[in-house]
C-alpha cells in the first residue's frame, strides 16, 4: 500500500509538500497535482504520514 | 460560410473555416502522435494502479488497468504515422484506459462549441472502444480514478477492427466546460491481443479535419511543460552546480527548459547514483538524499543531505556515479 512520510526541510517540517514513500517523489500540496489529490485521497481514507527523518 | 471579395477591404469570410490544413494550435491534445516518450517507451501498469502512476510511457497520456496488469509501449508505426501507443492485454484484465487531461488555459475557448474527436485505433481481440469526454469541477482538478471531481460531457463508441483505421465523433462542450478538458478511451476485456492507438486529435469543429502535424521540438516544449527529466548514463554525468547549505548538506537550483504548469512533483534515481564533485575534483558520496524543496514553476530548489563534511559556501555539482541510467524529473501532470 502507498504510503507518505513528511519530509524536512533544514531543522523544520516541511509543511509545502510530502514524500511518496514508494518512488521518493516529494509531492508538493499544489492542488490540481493528480500526485496531490491521490495523497488526499489517502488522507481521506484515514491514514497519516510517517514522520520526517533527519537530514544525516 | 459567407465568402466576400472586395476591391477595398479584400477577402472576408464569416463563419467557421475548416481545411485539411492547420492553423495554429488546432489539436489540443498534446503528443497526440505519440512521438514523445521522456520517461519510457516501455512500461508496466500494475491493475488497480492510479493515475500518477500511469503517466509512465508516451508524454501526456496516462493509463490504468484493471483486473491484471497490461503494457504499456511506443511503437512504430507505419506510413506517415511514426509512432503510435500500444497496449497488450493479458488474462484476467477486465478493463484499460488511456487517457488526457487537458488544462483550462488550452482548453477555455472550447466551452460552448462543437469540437470533434478524431483518433487512430486498432485492436486484434475486441471490437468496441469507448470514448468519453469530462469537465473538471473546479480549474484543471479532475480528482483520481476513485474520487474522480469531473462532469461527463459525452460518451459514445467506435467499433473497431485489427486494421488501424481513422474514426471521429462530435461533442457539444457545454459553456461550463471551461475548466479543462479531460477524453478518455476504455475497452473491457483486454485478456489478450494488442489495442493500439495513435494520432489522437480533439479539435474546435464541427468536421473532422487532417492531423495537426506540429514541430518535434513544439511538441517537445509542450511536452515538458507537464514532464520533464534530466537524465544519464555517463559515469560522472553533471546534473546541475550548486553550494554547501551546511557542512552536510548541499542544494542547488534548476532551472526548467519551459514553465510548468505548477509547481512541480520530484522523482529521481535512488541517492546512491549520485555522487558530489567540488572545485578539487573532490567526490563525496551522496549517501542520504532527503528531497526537494518547492520552487517556482520556472525552477526547483534542490535540497539533499550529505554525509560527507565539505566547507560550507564551497561549491559542488551533482553528478551521476556509475554508467546506470540516473535521472531526476519533475512532473506538473493534472
Amino acid at each position: 500500500m502507498t504510503q507518505y512520510k513528511q519530509v524536512m526541510f533544514g531543522d523544520k517540517i516541511n509543511d509545502r509538500a510530502i514524500i511518496r514513500i514508494a518512488d521518493g517523489a516529494c509531492i508538493p500540496f499544489e492542488p490540481t497535482s493528480i500526485d496531490y489529490q491521490e495523497y488526499l485521497d489517502w488522507l481521506a481514507e484515514g491514514n497519516t504520514p510517517l514522520p520526517a527523518e533527519e537530514t544525516q | 460560410m459567407t465568402l466576400a471579395i472586395s476591391g477595398t477591404t479584400g477577402i472576408t469570410l464569416a463563419g467557421q473555416f475548416d481545411s485539411a490544413s492547420s492553423f495554429g494550435f488546432k489539436n489540443r491534445i498534446i503528443n497526440g502522435q505519440m512521438q514523445i516518450a521522456q520517461r519510457a517507451t516501455s512500461a508496466t501498469i500494475t491493475a488497480g494502479s492510479t493515475i500518477a502512476a500511469g503517466y509512465s510511457t508516451v508524454d501526456r497520456f496516462y493509463v490504468y488497468c484493471t483486473g491484471a496488469n497490461v503494457t504499456a509501449a511506443q511503437v512504430a508505426g507505419s506510413g506517415a504515422t511514426k509512432n503510435n501507443l500500444q497496449i497488450t492485454g493479458a488474462a484476467s484484465v477486465t478493463a484499460v484506459g488511456i487517457g488526457q487531461r487537458i488544462e483550462q488555459l488550452n482548453s477555455y475557448d472550447m466551452a460552448g462549441s462543437t469540437a470533434t474527436l478524431s483518433v487512430n485505433i486498432s485492436n486484434s481481440l475486441l471490437t468496441t472502444v469507448t470514448w468519453t469526454a469530462y469537465y473538471a469541477t473546479t480549474a484543471d482538478t479532475f480528482g483520481t480514478l476513485a474520487s474522480p471531481t469531473r462532469t461527463q460531457i459525452s460518451t459514445g463508441t467506435f467499433t473497431v477492427t485489427s486494421t488501424l483505421t481513422n474514426y471521429s465523433a462530435q461533442i457539444s462542450i457545454p459553456a461550463a466546460a471551461t475548466t479543462g478538458i479531460e477524453v478518455v478511451f476504455t475497452v473491457g476485456a483486454q485478456t489478450s491481443g494488442t489495442w493500439v492507438i495513435g494520432n489522437v486529435q480533439l479539435e474546435k469543429s464541427a468536421i473532422a479535419t487532417s492531423f495537426d502535424y506540429r514541430s518535434y521540438g513544439t511538441e517537445l516544449a509542450l511536452a515538458q511543460r507537464y514532464y520533464w527529466q534530466i537524465t544519464t548514463n555517463a559515469t560522472t554525468g553533471f546534473f546541475f552546480q550548486g553550494y554547501m547549505y551546511a557542512t552536510t548538506q548541499f542544494e542547488g537550483i534548476v532551472r526548467f527548459p519551459v514553465t510548468m504548469r505548477s509547481a512541480a512533483v520530484m522523482t529521481s534515481s535512488p541517492a546512491s547514483q549520485f555522487n558530489l564533485r567540488n572545485s578539487a575534483i573532490t567526490i563525496t558520496s551522496l549517501t542520504g538524499y532527503t528531497v526537494g524543496q518547492t520552487g517556482s514553476f520556472n525552477d526547483i530548489l534542490l535540497y539533499t543531505g550529505n554525509t560527507a563534511t565539505s566547507t560550507v559556501g564551497y561549491s559542488q555539482s551533482l553528478i551521476s556515479n556509475s554508467s546506470t541510467l540516473t535521472f531526476i524529473g519533475f512532473s506538473a501532470e493534472l
